[in-house]
């Protein structure tokens, strides 16, 4: 009996489409679009977090079902547990919280920097929306053993963070902000009496601290979102998601094509 | 030549002889349609030195000022450009810090805003070879009146067609080598069109794509006079090609010893010197190459002032400028690097894959290596039997674009032990003038991987694969990274 020819009509209706479904399926996976704000200038001076000290971060989430944020922190002592608090508010000014976290260990590290990850239930409407986090330690020592990392010069350009330290702690007219971390050694404990600085908010200007944002949000409405900000800002042509759509169909037409060419040729 | 029922040196099963059209053209298509898509992907300047690159583009096709330091020094950049960087978030994008770019914003100059904070710095021509720039001036000149995104994008889309015809001078060397053999070409075109890597350094502006297309054209040239005969027109173009390479970027100067190592297989199999002797030859000249290029990358700020070199006395180096004293961890973090840079390493050398598929990478490529190794035992060093004198001529051509692509290591390595530093790492693009030995023997080591009877499902397990990663990295690490 003469075997039948191989047809392959199928493979270039299905395949096409099962690829171009798997492309919508990673657009649309809110979890991929991690939002990092982090860099080699941030471990320069890290924010401590000690008695009365507190630090907070104005950002914008750019996707729906922001979920977790994670906080890059300089660890000087991994073995004293610090038990650090993290509260979302809609604003820095803003007295009500929107989630609230507490966590006692670093969860990881992302090039060589530690991080504790906050995980809370999704925001689902946080496209485009202003929060502010606000973290501190849940500790009575004024010992330095964790630093949020921060930076300054305006590093995220969409909020800014504001470090609220206890005011006995300084030592000179220049900020802690910029002093190198000290080692931590034991027993050279010093005793600082609980003042705080006033009106804190306005010597930090362009301060920024190490953060991720993490989104799960509904598949649509993250693709709508990130075609959006592909063709923002875009020339003529180019600020169409139709252009891009149709590149990517021309792609995968064409690697269908040099697939089935290959096959042919076995 | 080898025909289809000849004896041939790559021993796969005989397959359909393909037209030369249909193939190429999707492939063609395929590499313009990849390279839109990329170009337009990435925000402008976001590509390797590509502001550096515009801007003296720019110096000369708009401002018709050849772009030295003092016209630096005194010429604006485009007004564009710091709106451009803020808006497409660059720097931030770039994982640079913005803060020294103040002065560059009162001052205007392109020095004190982009220069100053970046190594790579200006393109300027005391110290740049200028071909590349020169080339694309006129183009630049004409699209002066579009707004500045527009004009990369366009400047951008010549880097494409200079890897479109790449890819049709990587399809017609193979063919040529390979007659009979039509899916060794399919495999070199498909990994030059969809290593994602090539793909991104193609669809900038920068040098290495022209730098790429005419070592290409020399290596097809080059075949040309081997397999269909001599003629004065072939070499003359043979010689201007190279000279044209060199003008463009100092990674094809590999080229020169290629064009000894091919002379030196050629005299050998012509003149039936021993084999010993051709060896010799060949590893003498490999041993001269490394060290001649160490010596050049140190005297002529790593290949840029070779032409200036001429003009100063040469002193002979002590011996310590020819020793390395770093350690082997030290090259093995370079290594490391490299595996990296190959695998996915865009923008500014700072979106790049996660490292635990480095570790992936570092992995296969060692088995492709291993393969390749195989291959080259089984098939180069293997005597040649009677009624394989086709093989003869494949063989030669095989050993000549291995030393080149041995060549081009050399090119890309010895600026790190010659500098003792790693600031120079081993970007994959400076490798990209060997497109067609890379990609054929990355080709020939992966299939030597399948035992025999599955030899052919190598191919269509190449461009699958290389396409799935190519999905991967765009939507998993480029995509996200550039729009999160």
């Amino acid at each position: 009996m003469a075997r039948r020819p191989l047809h392959l009509w199928y493979l270039n209706l299905i395949l096409p489409f099962i690829l171009l479904l798997g492309v919508w399926c990673l657009i649309s996976e809110g979890k991929l679009y991690q939002s990092a704000y982090y860099g080699k200038w941030y471990d320069a001076s890290p924010l401590w977090l000690t008695s009365d000290s507190e630090v907070r971060q104005e950002f914008v989430a750019n996707y729906p079902g922001l979920y977790r944020v994670d906080v890059f922190v300089k660890n000087l002592n991994p073995a004293i547990p610090i038990e650090l608090m993290f509260q979302l508010r809609h604003s820095c000014q803003n007295q009500k919280d929107l989630r609230r976290q507490t966590m006692f260990q670093p969860q990881g590290e992302i090039e060589g920097q530690t991080f504790y990850a906050f995980t809370f239930a999704p925001l689902e409407d946080s496209t485009h929306q202003k929060y502010c986090f606000i973290l501190t330690a849940n500790t009575e020592s004024y010992e330095k053993v964790v630093g949020v990392l921060a930076g300054e010069d305006d590093l995220y350009p969409f909020g800014q963070a504001f470090y609220q330290e206890p005011l006995i702690e300084k030592t000179s007219d220049k900020p802690d902000v910029l002093s190198a971390p000290q080692p931590y050694s034991e027993g050279k404990f010093r005793l600082f009496l609980p003042i705080v600085q006033a009106n804190i908010l306005d010597n930090n200007k362009n301060l920024d601290v190490a953060f991720q944002l993490h989104y799960d949000g509904s598949r649509l409405e993250t693709s709508k979102v990130f075609f959006d900000r592909l063709v923002k800002h875009k020339p003529y042509g180019w600020n169409r998601p139709e252009f891009y759509g149709l590149l990517f169909i021309a792609y995968i037409a064409g690697v269908t094509a040099l697939i089935r060419l290959t096959i042919k040729q076995m | 030549m080898v025909s289809a029922g000849k004896p041939t040196l790559i021993a796969t099963p005989q397959v359909k002889n393909l037209s030369l059209s249909w193939p190429l053209i999707l492939v063609v298509i395929l590499a313009i349609v990849r390279g839109v898509l990329y170009l337009s992907i990435f925000p402008p300047f976001l590509a390797p030195d590509e502001a550096a690159h515009f801007e003296a583009i720019r110096l000369i096709g708009q401002e018709k000022k050849w772009p030295t330091a003092e016209v630096y020094a005194t010429t604006p950049m485009h007004l564009e450009m710091i709106p451009t960087f803020e808006k497409y978030r660059i720097w931030y994008l770039a994982n640079q810090d913005p803060s020294n770019q103040n002065v560059g914003l009162t001052t205007g100059l392109f020095t004190d805003y982009y220069a100053a904070q970046i190594s790579a710095g200006a393109v300027r021509a005391n110290s740049y070879l200028m071909l590349y720039h020169l080339t694309l001036a006129p183009l630049s000149a004409a699209t002066a009146s579009f707004d500045l995104t527009t004009q990369v994008y366009l400047l951008r889309f010549v880097s494409v067609l200079f890897t479109a015809a790449t890819v049709v001078i990587a399809w017609i060397t193979v063919k040529t080598i390979f007659p009979a053999q039509p899916g060794l070409a399919l495999a070199v075109v498909s990994f030059i069109t969809l290593w994602p890597m090539h793909t991104h350094v193609g669809a900038s502006v920068t040098v290495d794509p022209l730098a790429e297309l005419l070592a290409s054209a020399f290596f097809l040239l080059l075949i040309k006079i081997w397999v269909n005969g001599f003629s004065l027109l072939k070499a003359v173009s043979v010689v201007g090609l190279l000279a044209l390479a060199i003008l463009t970027k100092p990674t094809t100067f590999f080229l020169l010893p290629s064009l000894a190592a091919a002379l030196t297989v050629f005299l050998g199999r012509w003149l039936k010197w021993s084999p010993r002797l051709t060896f010799g030859l060949l590893g003498l000249l490999v041993v001269l190459t490394l060290v001649g290029s160490i010596l050049l990358h140190q005297y002529s700020d790593g290949g840029r002032r070779v032409l200036s070199l001429l003009a100063t006395p040469f002193n002979l180096p002590a011996w310590e400028d020819l020793v390395t004293d770093r350690t082997l961890s030290f090259y093995v973090g370079v290594l490391n690097f490299a595996v990296l840079s190959f695998a996915g390493l865009f923008g500014w050398s700072n979106i790049h894959i996660p490292w635990v598929w480095v570790r992936w990478w570092a992995v296969g490529l060692f088995l492709i290596g291993l393969g390749s190794l195989i291959f080259c035992y089984q098939c180069l060093l293997r005597p040649v039997h009677p009624g394989e004198e086709d093989s003869t001529q494949q063989k030669s051509i095989l050993i000549f674009l291995l030393l080149a692509l041995i060549f081009s290591f050399i090119g890309v390595a010895t600026p790190i032990i010659g500098s003792e530093s790693s600031s120079w790492g081993i970007h994959s693009r400076y490798y990209f003038p060997a497109i067609i030995p890379l990609a054929l023997y990355l080709y020939l080591g992966f299939r030597q991987l399948f035992p025999g009877g599955w030899r052919n499902f190598a191919l269509p397990v190449w461009i699958v694969g290389w396409f799935t990663y190519d999905c991967v990295v765009l939507f998993i690490v480029i995509l996200p990274y550039l729009y999160s």
